[in-house]
C-alpha cells in the first residue's frame, strides 16, 4: 500500500474578514455553508451587500446555471474594488474562485471559508474523469473502474484532487479504505 | 554580476522633449535580440573614477525588435550618466548595453490596462502599446508631464489611443486627480505606474484608500544588479592580497587571480561557493544563508555580496 | 563524436531500445557525491559545452531522435492531451519555435536548416522528412498548433511557464515521457503547487531559493539542472495516465535481472527565457541506461550503489523504488569495494 507523503501544495483556509474599503461585498455561498458568512454579511447589509445562495439539489459539482448567470451578472457590473467571500464545499470555493478570475478578479480579492466537509472533488489520472462527494480512499472511478488512492496534490484549476490507481503494482492487493481528512 | 555585454552603434538621435533625447541602436555584429514589453537595458558608460550602467526601457514596438529604442531624460543633479548620454553621445559612437531584462511585463490577461506615466516614465509603455493593441486589448493611458520639458511622443500617442489618452500638462496647470482616474474602474483592471517616487506613492496610496488590492497596482523596479564600491581581499592561507573592482564579483576576482573556489549557480541560491570571513562586515546579498548565519558576519557568498567597507579577510 | 540518430527502437512491449558504447560513454551521471541530497543545483548552461558531450548545444540531439520521435507520435495517438497550450501562450509558443528552430539549425545542420525572409520562414528536418513553409508568429500557417508542431520534432519533453506576480506557471507543455507527472492535472499550477508532492524539499526552502533564481534569468542566459530516478525497462512513458500499464513492471524485478532491467533514469533540465513572451522554457530532456551497461563503468557503479544505500526513505518512497530498492542496492554491492 502506497504511503501517502504530506503534500505542501493542499489548500489551507483561514475564516474570512470583512475588507472594509471594498466597493461591492459579494457573499456565494450553497445553502448549509451560510453560517460562515452571515456575521460578516450583517456587518454591511446596510451598504448594498449581495448575497447569493446555492440551491440544494443541483447536480453535485456544477454550478446550477442560474447561480453562474446570476454570478456572472454582477461581476460584469462589479467595481475593481469588490471583495468575494465564499463559503460551502471544497470544490463549490473553487467553482466560484475560477469564475471570478475569468471575469477579472485575483485572487487577493477573494476569501474563501474552511470548507463545511472533508468530501472531495476527485480527478482520475488515468481517464481525466471527474468525480463528486468522494469521502474516502480509495475510491472506484466512475470513468475507467479503476480502484485510486485519493492523494492530497491538489489543482487550483479543477478544484479536484489527483487519484491514481493505488494496486496498479499489485492488482492483487486490497487496500484498505480510509476516511478522508 | 557581470554580464557580457551586447556593442551596438547608436543610428540616430532624436530629441523627444526639451530634456528627453532618444537613441536608437542597432547591433554591431549579428542581430539584437526579440524582446517583451516593459524589458530594460542597462548603458555601460565610462564614470569619473568607475563604470556607470544606467537602466533604461526600451521604447520601441517589440515587433521590430531588431532595433532599440531608449529615451534618457536629462537630470538635473546627474552623477554623470543623463549627462554622458547627453552630452558625449552622438550618431555612429559605439556603446555597450546588456541583454534586455523585464521586470515590468505587463499582465497578458488583464482586461484592462490602465497606464500611468510621469516624465520620462512614458518609455516603457511605448513598448507596451503597440503589443497590446495587437492583442486587442482595452489600454488608457493618464500622461503627466510638464510641457517645455518632458512631454515626449504625445502626436504618436495621439494617433494610438486617441481618447483613451488623458494628457496632465502641470506647465499649463493641469493637475491629474488620481482619485477620479481610479474610481468607476471594473473587475480585471490593472494600474501600471512609471515615473518619479512621488507619483507612485501618490498612486499607490489612492488606490489603496480607494480599496484596490495591492496586487493589481504594478510599477517599475529597477532591480538589477547593482554595482558595488572597490574593496581589498585578503587571504589568509594563500597569503594572497586582491582588489575587488566595482564592476565585478568577489568570486570573479578570485577567479581572476587563481584562487579556485567551488562555485555553481552563481547566484546566491546554490551554496556551493560559501566562504569563511576572518575579518571585515560582509554586504549580504545572497538567497541562501539564514538570519543567523548573515548576522554573525563569519561567511560570505562570493559570487554575490560584497565587503560593507574596504576590506575583507578570508579564510582561502 | 556526434551521435547519428539509429534506426527506430522501442520504449514499451518489445523494449528493443539499446545504448551504443558512444551513448553510455556520454550519458549525464547526476552524483557528484557517494550520498544524494536534494539541492539548488541549478548552473549556467554555457555553449558550446564540452565537445561531444550532452551539454555541448541548448537542446541534444543523439541517437535516439528517431526512436523517441516514433515514442511521442504513439502516446500522442493515444491521448492527445498530452499536449496542451493555453490560449495566452500562443506568444511563447512562438518564442520557443524560434529558438529551437534556430539552435537546432545552427548545432545539427546536416539534418535541419532554417531560412528566414522577414517573417516568412522555411523550415527543413531531413531526420523526419519534413519541410514547412509558414508565417513566422500566425499560428493559421502552421500545420499543428504551435506546441505540438515543435515538440513532435524535439527530444525530451517540454513545459512554458508563463511568468506572472514574481511566480512561473505551467500553463503549456508536451508531455509524453514524464517521471511520473500528469500536464493534464498540473496544468495552470504556480510553482510551488506542482512541486507540492516533492518530500523534503519545501522544509529545506530549496524552492523558494530556485523560483528567485528563476524568475531573474535574463534572455540569452540559460541555466540546467539534473534529475534523476530509476526506472524498470527502457519504459520512457512512466505518465501517471499510463501507470496501470507499467506498475507491474517494478514488482518484476528479480536478484537476476537487476542489471538488464532497472535503469538509471536522468533528466536534463535546461531553463530558457524567451524574449518576446517573457516566459521561462524548460525542456526536458530524458536519458536511460540499463545498470549492466552503467556499472562498466567502475566509479559510476561504486557511487550508484552508494547513492541508493544511503537514499532516505522518503526520497525511495516518492521515487516509487520501494519495491526493488534491497535488489538492486544488493546487486550493486559487488562493484563497491568498500561493501
Amino acid at each position: 500500500m502506497q504511503i501517502d507523503p504530506s503534500i505542501k501544495s493542499r489548500p489551507t483556509y483561514t475564516p474570512p474578514e470583512l475588507v472594509a474599503t471594498a466597493g461591492l461585498q459579494l457573499f456565494v455561498s450553497e445553502s448549509d455553508a451560510g453560517h460562515l458568512l452571515e456575521p460578516l454579511y450583517r456587518q454591511c447589509a446596510e451598504s448594498g451587500a449581495q448575497w447569493l445562495v446555492a440551491e440544494p439539489g443541483n447536480a453535485p459539482g456544477t454550478l446550477a446555471d442560474s447561480l453562474s448567470g446570476y454570478l456572472q451578472r454582477i461581476l460584469n457590473d462589479a467595481p475593481v474594488t469588490t471583495r468575494l467571500y465564499v463559503a460551502g464545499s471544497e470544490s463549490f470555493l473553487w467553482d466560484i474562485r475560477n469564475q471570478a478570475l475569468l471575469a477579472g478578479l485575483v485572487d487577493e480579492q477573494i476569501q474563501l471559508a474552511p470548507p463545511v466537509s472533508a468530501a472531495r472533488r476527485l480527478f482520475c489520472t488515468h481517464c481525466y474523469t471527474l468525480m463528486e462527494g468522494v469521502t474516502a480512499s480509495p475510491h472506484t472511478c466512475t470513468g475507467c473502474g479503476r480502484l485510486l488512492l485519493v492523494r492530497d496534490h491538489f489543482a487550483r484549476l479543477h478544484g479536484a484532487y489527483v487519484g491514481v490507481q493505488i494496486n496498479a503494482e499489485d492488482p492483487d492487493e486490497q487496500p484498505e479504505q480510509e476516511v478522508l481528512q | 554580476m557581470s554580464i557580457d555585454s551586447i556593442p551596438v552603434r547608436v543610428m540616430a538621435i532624436e530629441q523627444v522633449a526639451p530634456l528627453i533625447r532618444e537613441f536608437k541602436l542597432e547591433a554591431i555584429e549579428g542581430r539584437l535580440p526579440a524582446f517583451s514589453p516593459g524589458s530594460h537595458v542597462q548603458v555601460i558608460m565610462p564614470g569619473a573614477s568607475r563604470e556607470i550602467r544606467n537602466a533604461y526601457s526600451l521604447c520601441g514596438d517589440p515587433a521590430t525588435p531588431r532595433r532599440y529604442s531608449i529615451a534618457v531624460r536629462l537630470q538635473d543633479a546627474s552623477r554623470g550618466g543623463s549627462s554622458f548620454m547627453h552630452g558625449q553621445v552622438n550618431v555612429g559612437d559605439q556603446l555597450a548595453i546588456t541583454p534586455p531584462a523585464n521586470l515590468f511585463a505587463p499582465v497578458m490577461a488583464a482586461r484592462k490596462h490602465l497606464l500611468i506615466a510621469g516624465g520620462v516614465g512614458i518609455t516603457p509603455f511605448m513598448s507596451y502599446i503597440p503589443e497590446l493593441q495587437r492583442q486587442g486589448a482595452k489600454v488608457e493611458l493618464h500622461y503627466l508631464y510638464r510641457g517645455g520639458q518632458t512631454g515626449a511622443y504625445l502626436d504618436q500617442l495621439q494617433q494610438q489611443l486617441g481618447s483613451a489618452l488623458h494628457c496632465y500638462d502641470s506647465g499649463q496647470g493641469n493637475k491629474c486627480d488620481l482619485t477620479a482616474v481610479l474610481s468607476g474602474q471594473g473587475p480585471g483592471t490593472h494600474v501600471y505606474i512609471c515615473g518619479p517616487e512621488s507619483l507612485i506613492e501618490g498612486v499607490r496610496s489612492t488606490a489603496a484608500a480607494l480599496g484596490w488590492p495591492d496586487s493589481l497596482i504594478h510599477f517599475e523596479a529597477f532591480a538589477a544588479p547593482e554595482p558595488g564600491e572597490p574593496f581589498k581581499a585578503q587571504l589568509t592561507r594563500s597569503g594572497k592580497t586582491l582588489d575587488v573592482a566595482a564592476d565585478e564579483s568577489l568570486l570573479e576576482a578570485l577567479e581572476r587571480e587563481g584562487v579556485k573556489v567551488p562555485n555553481l549557480c552563481r547566484g546566491g541560491v546554490c551554496g556551493q561557493c560559501r566562504t569563511a570571513v576572518l575579518e571585515g562586515d560582509v554586504e549580504h546579498r545572497d538567497d541562501f544563508l539564514s538570519n543567523d548565519e548573515r548576522s554573525s558576519g563569519s561567511c560570505i557568498m562570493p559570487c554575490v555580496s560584497r565587503a560593507a567597507g574596504k576590506h575583507l579577510t578570508l579564510d582561502l | 563524436m556526434r551521435m547519428s540518430p539509429k534506426p527506430v527502437q522501442t520504449f514499451r512491449d518489445d523494449f528493443t531500445y539499446s545504448n551504443s558504447p558512444g551513448a553510455v560513454a556520454r550519458f549525464p551521471f547526476p552524483f557528484p557525491e557517494d550520498e544524494y541530497r536534494y539541492s539548488v543545483n541549478i548552473e549556467p548552461h554555457v555553449t558550446p559545452g564540452p565537445e561531444g558531450s550532452v551539454f555541448e548545444y541548448l537542446l541534444d540531439i543523439d541517437e535516439h531522435y528517431l526512436s523517441e520521435m516514433a515514442e511521442r507520435a504513439i502516446v500522442l495517438e493515444e491521448n492527445p492531451k498530452r499536449c496542451l497550450a493555453m490560449p495566452h501562450m500562443d506568444l511563447a509558443c512562438w518564442d520557443m519555435i524560434e529558438r529551437c528552430m534556430t539552435s537546432l539549425a545552427a548545432d545539427y545542420p546536416e539534418h535541419f536548416s532554417l531560412q528566414v525572409d522577414g517573417d516568412q520562414w522555411t523550415w527543413e528536418n531531413r531526420l523526419l522528412n519534413i519541410k514547412d513553409s509558414f508565417t513566422f508568429g500566425d499560428s493559421s500557417t502552421l500545420p499543428l498548433p504551435p506546441m505540438e508542431y515543435m515538440g513532435r520534432q524535439v527530444q525530451g519533453d517540454f513545459a512554458l511557464m508563463d511568468q506572472r506576480d514574481g511566480d512561473l506557471f505551467l500553463d503549456a507543455g508536451i508531455v509524453t515521457c514524464p517521471a511520473d507527472w500528469s500536464l493534464a492535472f498540473d496544468a495552470g499550477m504556480s510553482f510551488s503547487e506542482w512541486h507540492g508532492p516533492v518530500p523534503l524539499a519545501h522544509e529545506m526552502g530549496v524552492f523558494e531559493r530556485a523560483l528567485k533564481y528563476l524568475t531573474a534569468i535574463p534572455v540569452g542566459r540559460p541555466v540546467r539542472r539534473l534529475n534523476w530516478t530509476l526506472t524498470v525497462n527502457a519504459r520512457m512513458d512512466t505518465s501517471p495516465e499510463t501507470y496501470p500499464n507499467w506498475g507491474t513492471d517494478r514488482a518484476s524485478v528479480t536478484a537476476d535481472n537487476v542489471g538488464e532491467k532497472v535503469h538509471l533514469r536522468v533528466e536534463l533540465q535546461v531553463l530558457d527565457r524567451m524574449p518576446r513572451s517573457n516566459a521561462l522554457m524548460f525542456s526536458i530532456r530524458t536519458f536511460l541506461i540499463s545498470f549492466d551497461d552503467l556499472v562498466t563503468n567502475p566509479d559510476w557503479a561504486r557511487r550508484m550503489h552508494r547513492v541508493l544505500k544511503t537514499l532516505p526513505p522518503e526520497l525511495i518512497e516518492y521515487k516509487g523504488l520501494g519495491r526493488y530498492h534491497d535488489l538492486a542496492v544488493e546487486w550493486l554491492s559487488r562493484f563497491d569495494p568498500a561493501n
